[in-house]
């Protein structure tokens, strides 16, 4: 990648979450040159972490209310448009919220997960206040201590998730974030399905099954029923043939249309709050759920979505994906340069499509109509 | 001299009506039929030429004639046995590798007589990249299929040949469908075009479609048109009735099947999420003694003794019923139509297979 010299400027273009945290705490007193880059922003977590997520999506809904913004308007005090994550509160702080939610259906299923883990861990299911209150007491710190170590999210379970073949799963979808002020986004074409090896059952008596109801490969290789050949990933390619030729083209479409738009709303939701620098790019993995009636849920955000590979396609797959990250986040030139306008040439997208770019868009068209800029860059 | 080809003509007619009395879907094209008579499109003054019209514009007219055409083609299956050991099963791209590389040319043998052979040839093709590659094959489909002949004219009534054959834009890799959008207008223009000749239900027109642009979209509906898989509640009732005797007994070769699945679909990474659907079509299948009964050759099946009964005609079954013993693989014939609903699924599935 460019003439040698560049080699050692090249060194900090990858770097872990840990290492990009103490780059950029003040004492680190590191001044990243010209000619580096940084695959983190500085306060990712300000989208991975599960209640910050949640947190700054109620807060963007907000304030385009405040705006007057038509994309908040509300029906029946839902939000119409913005209403692509489960109801969400984090626990302990909202527990009285949640107890009020909660009496409106006492019937429904609710889902645990701590904010800070990934991978599955620590997650569980509830379909019983009292079975909340139990948890509370026998874990080890009540919750008033909790407050400072571990805390929860609770949400809304979709427990009407889109089945294929009679199993749960969800969407693994990547986007590379090259700015936020100008908001500069990429979607990955290719993706995959990660599949629960075991049917779907909503029933009580599976409720604690996470086989049923965890589509994460961590928790999945550990059933006897893990294939390593596939892994229980299917392309998302794929996903859209069978979408297509059992539901239709048109509605197929829109589901993806819906996903492309549930993205661009994540990203302006926390663009205010990203201590952006010219220096860093990102790339999350997006876990999104598709429910019955064809409408995607957006689940969590990784910001250190797993590069390794469980299958050969896997392989293929993250080898693409890592490879057009570097070919737009680096300047024609090939070297790094933050003066750079990160307009990237239609060749160097490769596998990405662009989903935003603020600076072409305001270039285009000052207007705020979120369809237009969505029908210019659909995504296929 | 007339006069007996017209009493032969009055003769195979009849011929042709009871045979189509005597076939399952009768009743439920006969029903079609009273339904039409019934709509003002039909005159009771000019009744031939108005029902025949209507029944043209309904597409059952089509319906017609590809009852005919499977009655004949059973009939004809029934009395030439075909030779199966020139065909072999190709279901995985492996196999289908193996299969081109053993191409042999078209080069006439004479002492074989007619038959000629395939085979690979190397074509020296002047081209530098890739690009230039595309634009080259693009231009040696376009030839071809502007001299194809065109034997379902007849047919094409609403559709147009040019708008079929307007080969330039037949193939996706053409250089001037760089771009999305263009792409995507491309699609739009055949899936319109595609959706034009559904509306005509006939068969033959379909596979000359089908031929020339690969659709995904419609992919289910050119698979059902194809075979002449419309699921009827007839259909639907018998799919129903074997999924009952898949409840009531086991059969030895339920084992095969499984196994087959857990060897080949289980493994795959487009069919792994289907294994399913698989088993319980494969697991009809195998009750389906329908599937016997068409079977030119009768195949490996065996005579069985119910267990615990008296040898004797009133407790013998064949076994197993459809008379197909599973093989390594047997299972991804059936693979490609997974994305249909199960009944219709069947249908033709088992359409395919027979």
């Amino acid at each position: 990648m460019g003439p040698s010299g560049s080699r050692r400027r090249m060194e900090h273009i990858l770097g872990g979450t840990l290492t990009c945290r103490s780059l950029f705490s003040v004492d680190s007193g590191y001044r990243m040159n010209d000619n580096q880059l940084i695959n983190h922003f500085p306060n990712h977590y300000e989208i991975s972490r599960k209640d910050l997520l949640v947190k700054n999506i109620k807060r963007y809904r907000r304030d385009l209310e405040k705006e007057g913004n038509i994309l908040a308007e509300r029906g029946d005090s839902k939000y119409l448009h913005l209403d692509f994550i489960p109801t969400t509160f984090v626990l302990p702080a909202d527990y009285n919220m949640f107890v009020e939610e909660y009496r409106k259906a006492p019937q429904s299923t609710w889902i645990m997960k701590p904010c800070g883990r990934s991978q599955g861990s620590g997650i569980f299911l509830i379909n019983k206040l009292s079975k909340l209150k139990r948890w509370s007491r026998e874990s080890k710190t009540p919750f008033q201590q909790q407050l400072t170590k571990e805390s929860y999210v609770i949400s809304r379970y979709i427990d009407n998730p889109l089945l294929i073949g009679g199993k749960k799963f969800d969407l693994r979808i990547y986007v590379l974030v090259t700015s936020f002020r100008p908001l500069k986004a990429y979607q990955f074409r290719l993706g995959f399905c990660r599949f629960c090896t075991v049917k779907y059952d909503s029933s009580v008596a599976e409720l604690d099954n996470m086989y049923v109801h965890l589509t994460n490969v961590s928790v999945q290789r550990h059933g006897g029923e893990y294939n390593s050949l596939h892994g229980g990933k299917m392309s998302i390619q794929n996903l859209r043939l069978h979408l297509e030729s059992t539901r239709g083209k048109l509605v197929t479409e829109k589901l993806f249309d819906q996903i492309s738009w549930l993205i661009i709303h994540s990203l302006k939701a926390i663009a205010p709050v990203i201590a952006t620098d010219r220096h860093c790019f990102e790339c999350y993995g997006y876990d999104i759920i598709i429910d019955n009636s064809l409408k995607p849920w957006l689940i969590e955000v990784n910001a250190s979505p797993s590069l390794t590979s469980t299958t050969a396609n896997d392989r293929i797959l993250k080898h693409k994906l890592l490879d057009n990250i570097f070919s737009i986040v680096v300047p024609p030139s090939g070297i790094p340069d933050v003066r750079w306008n990160k307009i990237p040439s239609t060749e160097a997208l490769g596998d990405f499509e662009l989903l935003i770019d603020e600076d072409l868009v305001n270039f285009q068209d000052n207007s705020e109509n979120p369809n237009l800029m969505r029908s210019g860059y659909k995504w296929k | 001299m007339e006069d007996v080809k017209e009493k032969s003509i009055h003769h195979t007619t009849i011929k042709i009506c009871e045979d189509l009395k005597k076939s399952p879907a009768f009743l439920s094209l006969y029903e079609d039929i009273q339904k039409l008579v019934v709509t003002p499109s039909v005159k009771s003054d000019d009744f031939k030429y108005t029902l025949l019209k209507a029944m043209q514009d309904n597409g059952l007219e089509s319906e017609l004639k590809k009852q005919h055409l499977q009655m004949g083609k059973n009939e004809e299956k029934g009395c030439q046995p075909v030779d199966i050991h020139k065909y072999r099963p190709v279901y995985a791209p492996k196999d289908f590798l193996e299969v081109l590389l053993n191409l042999k040319g078209p080069i006439k043998d004479k002492s074989q007589g007619d038959s000629s052979q395939w085979e690979f040839t190397q074509l020296p093709l002047k081209v530098k990249n890739l690009a230039e590659l595309i634009v080259k094959l693009h231009k040696q489909c376009y030839r071809l299929i502007t001299c194809t002949n065109n034997t379902t004219t007849d047919y094409l009534r609403g559709v147009s040949i040019q708008e079929l054959s307007r080969g330039e834009h037949i193939l996706a890799a053409s250089n001037s469908l760089n771009t999305t959008q263009s792409f995507a207008a491309f699609e739009a223009e055949r899936i319109v075009l595609g959706e034009k000749i559904l509306t005509k239900n006939y068969a033959p027109l379909a596979q000359e479609f089908l031929k020339r642009v690969a659709l995904d979209v419609l992919g289910r509906e050119y698979g059902v048109s194809l075979l002449g898989a419309e699921v009827k509640p007839l259909h639907k009732n018998y799919f129903e009735m074997l999924r009952e005797h898949v409840l009531q007994y086991d059969l030895m070769t339920d084992k095969l099947i499984i196994k087959d699945i857990n060897l080949t679909a289980s493994n795959d990474d487009q069919y792994f999420v289907f294994e399913d659907v698989l088993y319980q079509v494969m697991l009809c299948f195998s009750r389906d003694a329908e599937i016997l009964k068409s079977l030119p050759n009768q195949p490996a099946f065996m005579q069985v003794v119910i267990k615990g009964k008296q040898n004797g005609a009133d407790n013998t079954m064949v076994f197993p019923p459809s008379g197909v013993i599973p093989f390594h693989g047997f299972t991804m014939y059936v693979r490609k139509f997974v994305l249909q609903r199960r009944a219709r699924y069947y249908r033709t599935s088992m359409i395919v297979k027979v």
